[in-house]
């Protein structure tokens, strides 16, 4: 509906707008190509993970010195991935799209999968950037068929988080558990030092990722969400995992909780599994010494946490300008800087090397714990982070085994319905 | 002050259904008062309403000083209405409330105070002029409603019933109120009641509607001593008339074997049958040696102290009220219920009918 | 005489019983209103470790403004605010006049094809808002007002609510009233000031409430719309406290909240009293 008619139409309602835009408005053009957007502003849209607006703005400060003729726009996205990607999906269908935007472990695959984000391979090598430095399993993340789609930016670990003083007033070493049958031959002493009305564990319920968390126990008993594209919740050892989370329940062992960081720093939880972002809040809530340790078992930490990517549509130039942005953002300098303040994990081999994050984590061992489990992470299974709706899914379904039911079952559900979801959205665009 | 002359008038709210207002034909003089009566949903307020202009004339014309009013909006007519709900403003005092019209037509501030203050005077609302619709009685409520409508000095008044929220008191005291500035101002006024009384002492002339089409328009000694059908007679007039279907023989109509004399010019148009109205004064109650005479149960007896009025039944006959007959007698009459009267039609007072269409027979 | 006494005395009791009765239930409502909005003023006054420890502070000890700093320090917090004034004070002004016009429109003025208007109206109304928001996207971002005030506020004067709402108060207003204020030769204008609105107030109130705390807590909208806080009203500011992946600090966010709902509070309480007046009593017989 063009002006003309819309006008029309108000003056028909006696001189008064009775609608507005809402009732009448036209889709306008799709975007094809984004004809907005100058070539040497960079528009960088942000969640600011991790409070991470001022640091951002420092190295965008940087950025500009460095190159004179580029300025970035940092623009507030969003509150979380999930509006950053609402906000994004908003402006591929509307146009005005961004130069670079904060793409989640979970958000970027769709956007990747309907070629709404451009392989960066190319564009990294044209702008020479030396792709090795990424810490491997970081970088491959972002890889489907054969690009990668993001650069690592925001990047989390889960974190084994304990109460020093509970520790010792169960008698136990100061370490995280080897693994979880370790775990579980310790929870009697941490249920007796812990008291009641406290937990020895608490978890964070379905709807507060506690599939990611999940991801580790499974790994660890020999199990996994997927194998590629095939859902494997039924595999015997995955089963296993189910019912070692559903006994911890059952024993009074672990509690689920929206925010465990926050009983966990009133001391009302003995040990919780948390993402590195959460360090620095932790530290400062906590009255109490706060040990960190590796997730239990070995090599079996997923990763998780956010990339920076290129939006598809937008002319050349703007992303040859963009993947200069983007690289200086994860570069060793800069991911120090920004892994500083956050608590999030550096991106970069070489970070570690630099003389600041020597000095730092001298001084925050627990921050060197973060690191040090670095090489021991895994990239996560598709059905979780790939498939539309993943971590939802199985988090509700992780909701139904804690309350006790049936666990073969549930899980069996889950395979079926994450093959229908790939059967349907994913099977034909590969 | 103006004239106004419904020309063939009607309105029609729905496309197949009867008319409300009826192809009605009404000449009112300048400074004339009239009264429009008739039972309910006859199309009284339509016909009101279609002079103030806030219904649309669907067929004929209003003429008002002999200018068709088609087209011309309600607030340029010049008309000021009395609503049968009194629909003041209820944010506005009294005093806002009259001074509306005169604010929107841009009369000077001090014209309209004075107005205001007259009209206050008149209807004697004088400590009221500050309070709101909601602080008032409902006859206070309706003196304002008038004031709206006097301080106008409009061309038209049209009223809707005005009287009929007030308790009988008031009502009297208005009534004259009302007959009384009109009079005074000279406004032509249309006035639109239920009540008999209302009706036979207010207007100068009466027009008596029925499902909207016009009876009668006469003065009201003329509409009730010559009412031109049945529906008119039985309408005025209060107790009502009595009417007797009678077969006419040798000139005599048979009202239950008591033969009415009819005139020779009446006798003449008449058919086998007529319908002969006598109001209950026509009777006259007579000892047992008069012959002629009708024998009545005596069911009711009304004493109004000055006069009283008797109902009486035939022996033998049927329920309805039709059959009842209503005589007026002397303050003491000395009658009981249950007892037997013999009663006589006082000659020539008999109105006379045709039968079948029910008009009067000229005479 | 004593009968008389006894049944007064009765009656007191009574009444003495539901005055009981009302208090109980008001003191109810008080907590379920009260203790939330109390939690939160009270978080906001916390010091930082002070706000999850249990057994739970009833009182802040010791009682701190620093978050209050914090808010107003770590974000541009008087931005956000001018912006949602702005923004708020538009839309609703643009809203509230548009909707009694509207309405006054399609129930009291008579002119072709009104069915038909009020229709499209209704049907506005059932659009999910999830809808338009894509199309009102690509208008907006083709006339390059992303990031601006017209571009948050131009889509949202949709007032198909108010239109709807105030239309059918016009139209339960007496009609007898309306006619005499024709034949006292009210223009449209005037009628609608003097006669209709007058008449109307509560409805115009509540509906002009509703509004204004609409357009202040309005979301989606202004967040897909603005980049930054030259535009972005408090409810999209304020998001910038909490942490997004990671521990959020309570105590800015609540004060955040508190400072955020301040005016709608005040505006509130200046209003109901508006709003409890009936205002047509008297006008008619009933
Ligand atoms: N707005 C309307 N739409 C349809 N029919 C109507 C409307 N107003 C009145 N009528 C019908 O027109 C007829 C005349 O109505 P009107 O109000 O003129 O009666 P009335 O003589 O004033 O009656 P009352 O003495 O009860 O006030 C009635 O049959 C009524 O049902
Ligand atoms: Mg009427």
């Amino acid at each position: 509906m063009n002006n003309l008619t819309r006008r029309g139409f108000l003056g028909l309602a006696g001189a008064a707008g009775v609608t507005g835009l809402s009732a009448c408005a036209g889709t306008g053009t799709s975007a094809t190509s984004d004809k907005g957007g100058s070539s040497n502003t960079i528009e960088f849209w942000s969640n600011h993970p991790g409070n991470s607006k001022p640091v951002e703005q420092q190295i965008i400060q940087a950025f500009q010195k460095e190159n004179p003729g580029l300025t970035v726009k940092l623009v507030d996205a969003g509150k979380n991935y999930e509006e950053v990607a609402q906000k994004l999906n908003a402006a591929l269908v509307g146009g005005q799209l961004p130069d670079l935007v904060v793409v989640s472990d979970v958000t970027w695959f769709n956007f990747a999968l309907n070629k709404q984000l451009a392989p960066m391979d190319d564009l990294l090598s044209s702008a020479k950037v030396d792709t090795s430095d990424y810490v491997d399993a970081l970088f491959n993340d972002y890889k489907y068929a054969d690009g990668h789609f993001a650069l690592p930016y925001a990047r989390s670990t889960p974190l084994f988080y304990y109460n020093k003083e509970l520790w010792s007033k169960a008698g136990l070493e100061d370490r995280g558990p080897k693994d979880w049958d370790e775990f579980k031959q310790w929870s009697d002493a941490l249920k007796a030092a812990v008291g009641s009305g406290k937990h020895a564990m608490e978890l964070a319920d379905g709807s507060n990722y506690l599939d990611w968390y999940f991801q580790n126990m499974v790994w660890d008993f020999g199990g996994a969400y997927s194998k590629e594209w095939t859902p494997t919740f039924s595999d015997p050892n995955t089963v296993k995992a189910g019912q070692y989370l559903q006994d911890l329940a059952k024993n009074g062992v672990v509690k689920f909780n929206a925010t465990p960081e926050a009983d966990f720093s009133a001391g009302l939880a003995g040990c919780i599994l948390q993402s590195t972002g959460s360090l620095g809040g932790i530290s400062k809530d906590a009255k109490f010494e706060v040990g960190t340790a590796f997730l239990p078992g070995t090599d079996n930490c997923p990763t998780g946490g956010a990339g920076v990517g290129i939006p598809a549509k937008i002319s050349d130039e703007r992303k040859a300008n963009a993947v200069k942005f983007a690289e200086f953002l994860t570069n060793a300098k800069n991911t120090v800087t920004f892994t500083q303040a956050t608590g999030y994990m550096p991106v970069r081999k070489s970070a570690v090397d630099t003389a600041e994050e020597k000095a730092y984590l001298e001084k925050n061992p627990n921050a060197k714990t973060a690191i040090d489990q670095l090489p021991h992470t895994r990239s996560q299974d598709n059905a979780r982070v790939l498939l539309p709706g993943g971590g939802a899914r199985i988090g509700k379904a992780l909701d139904q085994v804690a309350q006790g039911q049936d666990v073969t079952s549930v899980f069996a559900g889950l395979d079926k319905e994450s093959q229908q979801v790939f059967d349907n959205q994913i099977k034909s665009k590969l | 002050m103006a004239t106004v002359y419904f020309d063939a008038a009607t309105r029609r709210y729905t496309k197949d259904g009867p008319p409300a207002v009826d192809a009605v034909t009404l000449d009112i003089d300048d400074g004339e008062f009239l009264v429009l009566v008739g039972p309910s949903g006859c199309g009284k307020s339509t016909t009101l309403r279609m002079l103030a202009g806030l219904e649309p004339v669907d067929d004929g014309r209003i003429l008002v000083d002999g200018h068709d009013q088609k087209g011309v909006r309600p607030r340029d007519r010049d008309i000021a209405m009395v609503f049968q709900s009194y629909a003041l403003y209820p944010n506005m005092t009294a005093a806002q409330n009259m001074a509306f019209a005169l604010d929107n037509s841009g009369v000077p501030k001090a014209e309209t105070r004075s107005r205001v203050e007259e009209a206050a005077r008149i209807l004697e609302l004088g400590d009221l002029l500050d309070r709101k619709p909601g602080q008032l009685s409902g006859g206070q409520r309706q003196r304002v409603a008038m004031g709206r409508a006097i301080v106008r000095q409009p061309k038209v008044f049209c009223m809707d019933e005005p009287l009929s929220n007030l308790d009988a008191k008031l009502r009297v005291s208005t009534r004259s109120q009302i007959a009384g500035l009109q009079r005074r101002l000279g406004v032509t006024t249309v006035y639109v009641t239920h009540d008999q009384v209302e009706a036979m002492t207010m207007g100068h002339r009466v027009a008596v509607l029925r499902d909207g089409r016009l009876q009668q328009v006469a003065s009201p000694e003329e509409l009730y001593d010559r009412p031109v059908n049945t529906f008119v007679a039985a309408f005025i007039g209060s107790p009502a008339i009595t009417l007797v279907e009678a077969p006419v023989r040798e000139g005599r109509a048979d009202v239950h074997g008591v033969p009415v004399a009819l005139d020779r010019e009446v006798a003449a148009g008449a058919g086998d049958r007529v319908v002969v109205g006598l109001r209950p004064e026509s009777w006259r109650l007579v000892g047992a040696d008069e012959p002629d005479a009708l024998e009545l149960t005596v069911e009711l007896v009304e004493a109004l102290g000055s006069e009283s009025f008797v109902y009486g039944r035939r022996p033998g006959a049927g329920e309805g009220d039709d059959e009842r007959v209503t005589i007026k007698t002397e303050k003491r009459a000395g009658v009981e219920v249950g007892e037997t009267v013999r009663v006589r039609p006082v000659d020539g007072e008999a109105h006379v009918f045709d039968a079948a269409s029910g008009e009067r027979l000229a005479g | 005489m004593s009968g008389l006494a006894h049944g007064a005395e009765a009656a007191s009791h009574r009444s003495r019983g539901m005055t009981v009765a009302g208090y109980v239930a008001m003191v109810l409502v008080l907590l379920v209103v009260a203790v939330p909005l109390f939690w939160i003023v009270i978080t906001s006054l916390k010091e930082r470790q002070d706000i999850y420890v249990r057994p739970a502070q009833w009182f802040p000890q010791p009682g701190t403004t620093a978050n209050y700093h914090d808010v107003t320090t770590r974000i541009p917090f008087l931005d956000y605010f001018r912006n949602s004034l702005v923004i708020t004070l538009v839309l609703s002004a643009s809203k509230i006049v548009l909707g009694v016009i509207s309405a006054y429109a399609l129930s009291l003025l008579r002119f072709p094809g009104r069915g038909l208007v009020f229709l499209v109206v209704i049907a506005a109304l059932m659009v999910p808002n999830q809808i338009t928001v894509i199309s009102n996207y690509a208008l907006v971002a083709q006339l390059g007002w992303r990031n601006t005030f017209q571009g948050i506020i131009v889509p949202l004067a949709g007032v198909a609510f108010g239109t709807f709402l105030m239309r059918n108060q016009f139209l339960s207003l007496p009609g007898e009233i309306i006619e005499a204020a024709r034949l006292d030769g009210a223009g449209p204008l005037k009628l609608l000031w003097r006669v209709v609105l007058p008449m109307s107030w509560p409805t115009l109130v509540a509906f002009s409430l509703i509004t204004v705390v609409n357009e202040w807590n309005e979301y989606l909208w202004p967040f897909l719309m603005s980049d930054d806080e030259r535009t972005a009203p408090l409810p999209v500011g304020l998001t910038l406290l909490q942490n997004n992946d990671g521990v959020t600090n309570w105590g800015p966010v609540m004060a955040g909240t508190v400072l955020a709902m301040l005016p709608v509070l005040v505006l509130f309480l200046v209003l109901q009293r508006q709003m409890i007046k009936g205002l047509t009593a008297g006008a008619v017989k009933s």
